[in-house]
């Protein structure tokens, strides 16, 4: 089921009801169904794989502190079915198509794999978040949930469970295990959240990958056309992200779950390590402590820690798509990241107020561009056209196509200037934020008139070409 | 007292959902109006000297395949190409009913392009981007159109769909608001760029589709229908109030099959379902004075002619023009 459709407002309006109108022993029972419902509505076999990551974590992180000595092993042996699953479903198309192309290069026989999988939506997610529980309980950050119920609800936990946040389980599991109650200011405030994903996504996401689609369509777009056609995928991959999180995180808020925030900024920040802190957070924060610290993190030598960053990036861009161009765009961020540490971007220059100041606006304007560079990466899968876009000469426009680039781009900007203007709101002084939480009259008034502004836009601007959340083919 | 309900949580909560979902209801039933009937159809047809025998209508199956010119001197016999792009199934039965049928032509033959099922679903382009179009085609009270998008939305919370467009009308503005972004966005690059049709010529021209690539997934792919049989109810499609409107008016029809995209060797084959729909169509259409012409099973139309998706490419246009007269001369007699 899809958040930006009826099925999905009907079902969500009779779950809060009869959620809010039972009592807390039975309301995870309640959500856990409706979870299950919820992800298997379109295809119910999706449920299948769920149900076994969810019974094999469930009972491998019991076993963990009764059976010393041997946690490592169950540890191994959840990793393994975990990613044993995502590797069948995820990547053994790409793993038989490389087999395939080093066979044919040799001149071998290649071979037809007898069976089609369709990739169950999420799968990415929920078997991080699954793994992060075992090894959270081998850890001893948490005890290992007593209740099937309870661990089956972590792991599909409907608002988040197709496209994230990847919760912890130190965060979630004790939110479902004790009782919530309603409240109506977060209620509103969850109500807030939604609306501003649904226009991020009805309104920019899908308007803007018209404009990346038809661009991307194009079998010669000059240098500057095809640059505003990556621009107009920049804003609307952010839009179209951030709005699925804004959408989980208000309709959890509105259940008295309050998950992770994912995105915070992306596109003002300075470098790249500043960059992962505020983009797909949860994500990276998995990485990092998953993946990067049980590397060695930076916590050794400069050439092993330059090995595990692009260990971890790699696996970062893996773990998005099952093709060579994420994993090319993985190890791109890693190289920007350790060549930003080796020119020394990384650590903030000490100067003026002002000087600091317009310092500050290039570096956010360059990385803005390279990370526009990596969406070129992301987005053009087929290799000889990524090869021919990034090998474009900027001296060769056609007048006809800047005139369109410069109409297209002007267009694309009209549609990013609400995020930009979200974004720095949210970067305000705490001062002046502290000073708006005071005054509740006016706080509350203004985000009604926001709130009805985002309605109406909604109803009168909203794309014709409604498109998937991007993330559900991850 | 407003500062006190602002204060309490669960009347904030009751105001704040209030005004958002009223406000529009409000807002939407001040000054709108619904698309006016567009007369120019029947116009452009009535300056047509002399009045064509034959008219040709359809979708951009229809634009990318016949060159109005070539096939006007290869039958020597008048001949109008109506290219309704974006239109399907009741758009066609609108046209013919309230623009051809009222004029003062009387064509002998009258041909429509069409693809796989379009003939027999009734919704197809009919909401969205569309419904502006179809409304501009539309003469005040239209029974039959009205009845047939009813019935024709299956979808499990199809109702509920139609009770927000009733409730919102504001909606009707997404056409106008679209335009509006677009035209501000022009007018900031007016300095630069050419204004008005010159502009929308050079975007055109950007993204014509023979200048697309060979792997770009056809728009139109995802426009396969659904798979129902071959059902000639009223209740159910607008083909059969299409030939009734040409019984009425002494018109011959003649249903066009485009061929799609082939597949490897020039050859596009139809699923088993899909065979016995076309031949209940075509039985349908012979016993009611009509006719059904279908290329697909033709492996002279190769892929060579194909741009992206469906349509042909702007080279091939000419050839299959001439394809075209070849296969049905006898209605240009």
């Amino acid at each position: 089921m899809i958040f930006h459709s009826l099925d999905f407002i009907v079902f969500f309006v009779a779950v809060v009801g009869l959620y809010w109108a039972m009592p807390f022993r039975w309301q995870n029972r309640f959500l856990l169904a409706a979870s299950w419902f919820f992800y298997g509505y379109v295809s119910p076999w999706f449920i299948g794989p769920l149900a076994v990551a969810t019974l094999t974590d469930f009972l491998v992180a019991r076993e963990i502190p009764a059976r010393p000595g041997r946690e490592r092993l169950l540890v191994a042996v959840s990793v393994a079915i975990n990613l044993g699953m995502l590797g069948v479903f995820k990547y053994f198309g790409f793993f038989v198509d490389n087999v395939n192309a080093i066979f044919s290069s040799f001149g071998l026989t290649t071979f037809e794999p007898g069976l089609s999988i369709i990739l169950p939506v999420g799968i990415s997610f929920y078997t991080l978040q699954s793994i992060g529980y075992t090894v959270d309980v081998y850890r001893k950050r948490i005890a290992p949930c007593r209740s099937l119920v309870d661990y089956a609800l972590y792991v599909s936990f409907f608002p988040q469970l197709v496209a994230g946040p990847i919760e912890r389980s130190t965060h979630l599991l004790p939110m479902i295990t004790s009782a919530r109650t309603i409240d109506a200011a977060r209620i509103t405030s969850g109500l807030q959240l939604i609306l501003w994903g649904f226009f991020k996504k009805v309104v920019i996401a899908d308007s803007m990958a018209i404009t990346a689609n038809k661009i991307f369509a194009l079998d010669q777009p000059d240098f500057a056309l095809l640059w505003v056609g990556v621009f107009a995928f920049a804003i609307q991959i952010f839009a179209d992200f951030s709005a699925y999180t804004d959408i989980a995180r208000g309709a959890a808020r509105i259940l008295g779950f309050e998950i992770i925030e994912n995105f915070h900024g992306p596109y003002l920040s300075q470098t790249p390590h500043e960059f992962w802190g505020r983009w797909h957070i949860s994500l990276s924060s998995w990485i990092r402590d998953y993946v990067y610290i049980p590397l060695g993190g930076s916590r050794c030598g400069p050439t092993r820690n330059m090995l595990n960053l692009i260990g971890a990036f790699a696996v970062s861009g893996l773990w998005h798509g099952a093709q060579w161009n994420f994993v090319l765009w993985g190890l791109y961020w890693s190289f920007l990241t350790i060549g930003y540490r080796a020119l020394g971007l990384e650590t903030k220059p000490l100067l003026s107020s002002t000087r600091a100041s317009a310092v500050g606006l290039a570096k956010i304007i360059l990385l803005f561009l390279l990370t526009c560079f990596g969406w070129l990466l992301f987005r053009e899968t087929n290799p000889t056209y990524l090869w021919k876009y990034m090998t474009l000469n900027p001296l060769t426009v056609s007048h006809e196509q800047l005139r369109v680039a410069l109409f297209l781009g002007i267009h694309a900007i009209f549609f990013a200037l609400p995020l930009l203007a979200y974004d720095i709101l949210c970067r305000l002084p705490r001062p002046v934020l502290q000073a708006w939480q005071d005054r509740p009259v006016i706080r509350r008034v203004s985000e009604l008139a926001v709130a009805c502004l985002l309605f109406i836009t909604i109803l009168i601007l909203r794309s014709h070409a409604p498109s998937e959340f991007i993330y559900f083919q991850f | 007292m407003f500062g006190k309900l602002v204060r309490n949580d669960v009347a904030w909560l009751i105001i704040f959902v209030a005004v958002i979902l009223l406000l529009p209801v409000i807002l939407g039933r001040t000054g709108l109006s619904r698309t006016p009937f567009d007369q120019s159809p029947t116009e452009e047809l009535q300056k047509l000297n002399p009045p064509p025998e034959v008219v040709l209508i359809g979708d951009s199956m229809l634009g990318t395949r016949i060159v109005p010119e070539q096939l006007a001197k290869l039958s020597k016999s008048p001949v109008f190409v109506n290219i309704l792009e974006g239109s399907a199934s009741a758009r066609w039965y609108l046209y013919l009913k309230n623009h051809l049928a009222r004029s003062d032509v009387k064509p002998k033959q009258v041909v429509i392009f069409f693809r796989d099922r379009y003939l027999t679903d009734p919704s197809f382009r009919t909401s969205a981007q569309y419904q502006e179009l179809l409304h501009a085609s539309m003469l005040g009270e239209e029974p039959v159109v009205e009845k047939l998008l009813e019935g024709s939305d299956t979808s499990r919370f199809g109702w509920l769909a139609k009770f927000f467009e009733w409730l919102y009308p504001s909606q009707q503005l997404r056409d106008p608001a679209a335009e509006y972004v677009v035209e501000r966005a022009q007018k900031l690059t007016e300095n630069i760029t050419a204004e008005g049709e010159e502009f929308n010529n050079a975007l055109d021209r950007t993204f014509d589709m023979n200048l697309l690539r060979p792997d770009t997934p056809s728009e139109l792919a995802s426009e396969d229908l659904n798979e129902a049989p071959f059902d000639a109810s009223p209740e159910k499609s607008f083909l059969p109030h299409m030939v009734a409107l040409a019984k009425e008016n002494g018109w011959h029809l003649t249903f066009y099959r485009v061929k799609r995209r082939p597949q490897a060797g020039n050859i596009r084959e139809d699923k088993p379902e899909l065979t016995e729909y076309m031949r209940d169509l075509r039985t349908y259409l012979n016993a009611n004075g009509a006719t059904l012409v279908d290329v697909t099973s033709d492996d002279t139309i190769g892929i060579a002619y194909y741009s992206d998706g469906d349509h042909v490419g702007e080279k091939m246009r000419g050839p299959y023009t001439v394809h075209f007269f070849e296969r049905l001369k006898e209605l240009f007699r």
